[in-house]
């Protein structure tokens, strides 16, 4: 096992980690604007790292330099994408889910049981 | 006007030709040929699309173009300074949204954030979208002339723009020292405040 | 290394599936959408992992461009669409 090869591991490993997360945000998150968090910036870190990876285990050949364009790619188009879906949210009167709004809402309960 | 449009559908070919070069891989005479027509195909098609403004600020930059009068141009070389710090913010937004995810009991106080900046052109307030974005806990959620609508995941994910370190590291693309970028600051923390 | 690879890819699979939840759930449009990106930008990860597989990553690389430019069309669409329609806030 080259060296190359052990440093591909563990960037890809940690990507696909990152990948994770991403997912996972997108779940738990209680509302849209945070669930972009998730995938604004977990996805975009861990394609980034797992195509680094790959560029690893080219070496320095034309599969890089296309591999090298895709990040420059998903670098650039991701966050717009993201900036795009929520620009439409807010436009279409998505409230942001707030820790003062929940806090409220709990006080309230509690007075009326 | 019309030295700025040739000028700009040719960069347009020369940027098109050089991605298919990189995309075909094989050099020959047939395969050049064929990027060579295709390549010219999508910029005569463009051309009709390029008639239309699609943001004021697009013609207002380019008005300022044709007086001579361009308002700000990049520093190439603070660009080698400008992304290896970017995709550091990167990494360490990351771990933040890892942290906020894998923590039981989720310690995410979402606020939102109203500001107004000094930037000279529209491709500043590109590049200021998109690393907003990418950085700790933001998220660009609309732009609206100098006005940026952020949302933020955390308490500590706001000092970013609050001391305006963001900004200014974007405003020092185009200046060397640039003035006050962050102006109006605005919070808003519950639902009833928008 | 190749038996690595092998796993990365099954575990991406998993990987890919959870968002599924929120494309089938989401309270809104948007949510759904979201989910729908997360899949895409996933899935582009592993057709390239998948290329490393059958050993054949230069094809696979130009299939993942095709993807990755579809992908952020096709969000651009949608979200277009959708501010037509939308009431504006001021």
């Amino acid at each position: 096992m080259e060296i190359q090869h052990l440093i591909a591991i563990f960037l890809i490993s940690s990507g696909a980690f990152f990948l994770l997360i991403g997912s996972i945000g997108l779940i738990r998150f209680p509302d849209f604007f945070s669930r972009t968090h998730a995938t604004g910036k977990a996805d975009t870190l861990g394609v980034m790292l797992v195509i680094a990876g790959l560029i690893f285990t080219q070496g320095i050949s034309v599969n890089s330099a296309k591999l090298l364009i895709i990040i420059v790619f998903v670098g650039i188009t991701n966050p717009t994408a993201t900036n795009a879906l929520a620009r439409a949210a807010f436009n279409f009167r998505e409230v942001p889910w707030f820790k003062k709004d929940k806090l409220e809402e709990n006080k309230k309960r509690k007075e009326s049981a | 006007m019309k030295r700025i449009f040739i000028l700009n559908s040719v960069i347009q070919f020369i940027l098109l030709f050089g991605l298919w070069l990189l995309l075909s891989g094989h050099y020959d005479p047939t395969h050049i040929l064929m990027g060579l027509f295709s390549c010219l195909l999508v910029t005569l098609l463009n051309l009709r699309l390029r008639k239309y403004y699609y943001f004021k600020e697009e013609l207002k930059d380019t008005e300022a173009k044709i007086k001579g009068i361009a308002p700000g141009r990049i520093r190439i070389l603070r660009l080698f300074f400008y992304i290896p710090w970017l995709i550091w913010q990167i990494v360490i937004s990351s771990l933040q949204v890892a942290y906020a995810v894998l923590r039981p009991k989720m310690p995410i106080d979402p606020a939102l954030i109203r500001f107004k900046t000094k930037l000279p052109n529209l491709e500043s307030k590109v590049i200021l979208g998109n690393s907003i974005t990418l950085t700790p806990g933001t998220i660009t959620i609309r732009i609206e002339g100098d006005e940026f609508l952020v949302h933020a995941l955390m308490d500590v994910s706001q000092t970013g723009i609050l001391d305006g370190s963001l900004p200014t590291e974007v405003a020092k693309l185009y200046e060397r020292t640039p003035e006050q970028v962050v102006q109006q600051v605005e919070i808003i923390k519950s639902s009833a405040e928008i | 290394m190749y038996k690595y690879y092998i796993y990365l890819s099954v575990i991406l699979t998993v990987i890919i599936f959870i968002p599924l939840y929120r494309v089938l759930v989401g309270p809104k449009i948007y949510d759904r959408i979201l989910g729908a990106g997360a899949i895409a930008t996933k899935t582009m990860v592993l057709i390239l992992v998948i290329g490393l597989v059958f050993n054949r990553l230069d094809m696979f690389i130009d299939i993942t461009i095709a993807y990755a430019i579809l992908n952020f069309i096709g969000i651009i669409a949608i979200t277009k669409y959708l501010d037509t329609r939308g009431v504006k806030r001021k």
